[in-house]
């Protein structure tokens, strides 16, 4: 009875050393693998080609750095709602493409920005707000959930209605259908809808959104915190891919202007 | 564990309720008056009729539930003549398109469970009936019916609780039901394990009470023992 106790205890106290492991692990060594969270569903930055293969200028950038900095690097799927959740858990060690905000840097840390927009409204060409909580009340505006446009518009967008949703995608399906009159992202990625087909008769309104409060300083790469191995391996990549010009092949295969920002 | 994140999130995930709620039980009434009518097809006469209902049932089970609410709620609203329909007004409406795909869907599956109920009635109690002379109706309303929701009533019961575990999907298409709510918290907290765990606490609590209305029932029918 004590001796089985006694196991109980031991394979209780094992699997709570297992269910930490970050406490454990050499945070400042950079692991053997690197696996990258990607949403896949963010074009031009990031989306699957027919064969499901997931390519974009996240991909190219990410894959640049890797074979710089002789990283094993291997891409992982995941949702955007639970993008985060699953590099705490461990699903990953690295997401790539996600805004450096503070309120995010409550639960991860971040690499270095590799590309900077503000946050526009894309809405029908024939139509005009005055972009203002008062101005947009009536309104019903839709972006992705878990994106920091959420955030922003829950504070600042009180009188509107507003909708989440799991994909852009999706945002400009409801947009196009008429459930939605507005929709709230990052003014680069909505390019990409406004120059398809299904884009002709929208366009940009309104101002640009870059508070750095709610939009931080720009898009980067987050590791678990602490985890600075990865992190500054991945910033000297994000350097040196800057300075010799790289960056700027892969920047000029994806958009006709320089996406780094300022 | 976050206690504190979980004990502050109670009041706003059991203000999906009310909505999980209406979904599933507007759903189940709907769904419920169109499987009679798919298995008054059913067992038509007409072959035709027959068929028709064979395939509504084939299609309607064998494709994901999550697949009939997208197709209802983005798919149809990329035609122009829907959008210009009378109908627009309710397919425009989360609410009214993930209703619609739910009571489709439980549609099939409670015809399929009735069909079965009607096929384990004995020939020999309804030969009885006729011999004592009921009328047809009074037959079906006094012998047939009595019997086969008797043996329905088990699976019909399983499908209830289906359904209210099916409204999740809702939350899919921008529905805050408690998913969705649950799915928002989390997109801020980042806390999964924590927000998840009571939002299955509150399915397993509509279906606590889901279960006991079906025992009610199932009680209420049967006879009692001699």
């Amino acid at each position: 009875m004590i001796n089985r106790f006694a196991t109980w205890m031991m394979l209780a106290a094992t699997a709570m050393t297992v269910s930490s492991p970050m406490a454990l692990a050499d945070t400042a060594k950079v692991p053997e693998q690197v696996r990258i969270g990607i949403e896949g569903a963010y074009p031009p930055f990031n989306y699957r080609d027919a064969a499901g293969n997931v390519i974009g200028f996240d991909v190219d950038v990410m894959n640049a750095i890797c074979a710089r900095k002789k990283l094993n690097c291997t891409f992982v799927l995941q949702d955007w709602d639970g993008i985060i959740p699953g590099l705490l858990v461990g699903k990953y060690d690295v997401i790539i493409g996600i805004g450096i905000t503070e309120e995010r840097k409550k639960k991860v840390d971040f690499t270095d920005k590799y590309w900077a927009t503000a946050s526009r409204f894309v809405g029908r060409a024939d139509k005009n707000w005055d972009y203002t909580a008062e101005g947009l009340k009536g309104a019903v505006i839709g972006f992705q959930s878990g994106a920091y446009q959420e955030t922003y518009a829950k504070d600042k967008f009180t009188q509107s209605e507003l909708k989440g949703y799991q994909t852009l995608e999706q945002a400009y399906l409801d947009l196009a259908a008429g459930r939605i009159d507005l929709v709230f992202a990052a003014a680069i990625a909505e390019l990409n809808f406004l120059n398809s087909p299904d884009g002709k008769g929208y366009e940009h309104k309104g101002p640009d959104f870059d508070d750095p409060a709610y939009f931080g300083v720009g898009v980067g790469m987050a590791i678990r915190q602490g985890e600075t191995g990865v992190r500054d391996v991945i910033n000297e990549g994000i350097r040196e891919i800057r300075a010799d010009g790289e960056y700027k092949m892969i920047n000029d295969k994806y958009f006709p202007f320089d996406v780094y920002g300022k | 564990m976050n206690f504190e994140l979980m004990w502050e999130s109670v009041p706003a995930l059991l203000g999906g309720v009310p909505l999980t709620l209406q979904l599933a039980l507007l759903s189940v009434a709907l769904g419920f008056v169109l499987a009679l009518f798919i298995l008054a097809a059913r067992l038509s006469r007409f072959a035709w009729l027959a068929a028709l209902a064979k395939a509504y049932v084939f299609v309607f089970r064998g494709t994901p539930l999550l697949v009939q609410i997208f197709f209802i709620y983005y798919g149809l609203s990329q035609f122009d003549d829907v959008r210009a329909s009378i109908l627009w007004p309710l397919l425009r409406d989360p609410f009214w398109c993930s209703t619609l795909a739910l009571a489709l869907n439980t549609a099939a599956y409670a015809s399929e469970i009735m069909r079965g109920g009607l096929l384990a009635v004995p020939p020999g109690a309804i030969e009885a009936a006729k011999a004592l002379g009921l009328s047809r109706l009074k037959v079906l309303w006094t012998v047939t019916m009595p019997i086969a929701a008797r043996q329905a009533i088990p699976a019909y019961g399983n499908e209830l609780i289906l359904m209210v575990k099916a409204t999740s999907l809702a939350s899919t298409v921008t529905l805050l039901e408690v998913t969705g709510i649950a799915k928002q918290i989390i997109s801020r907290s980042y806390a999964v394990f924590e927000i998840f765990i009571l939002a299955g606490a509150i399915y397993l609590l509509l279906n606590l009470a889901a279960t006991m209305l079906v025992a009610l029932a199932e009680r209420r029918m049967t006879l009692p023992a001699r």
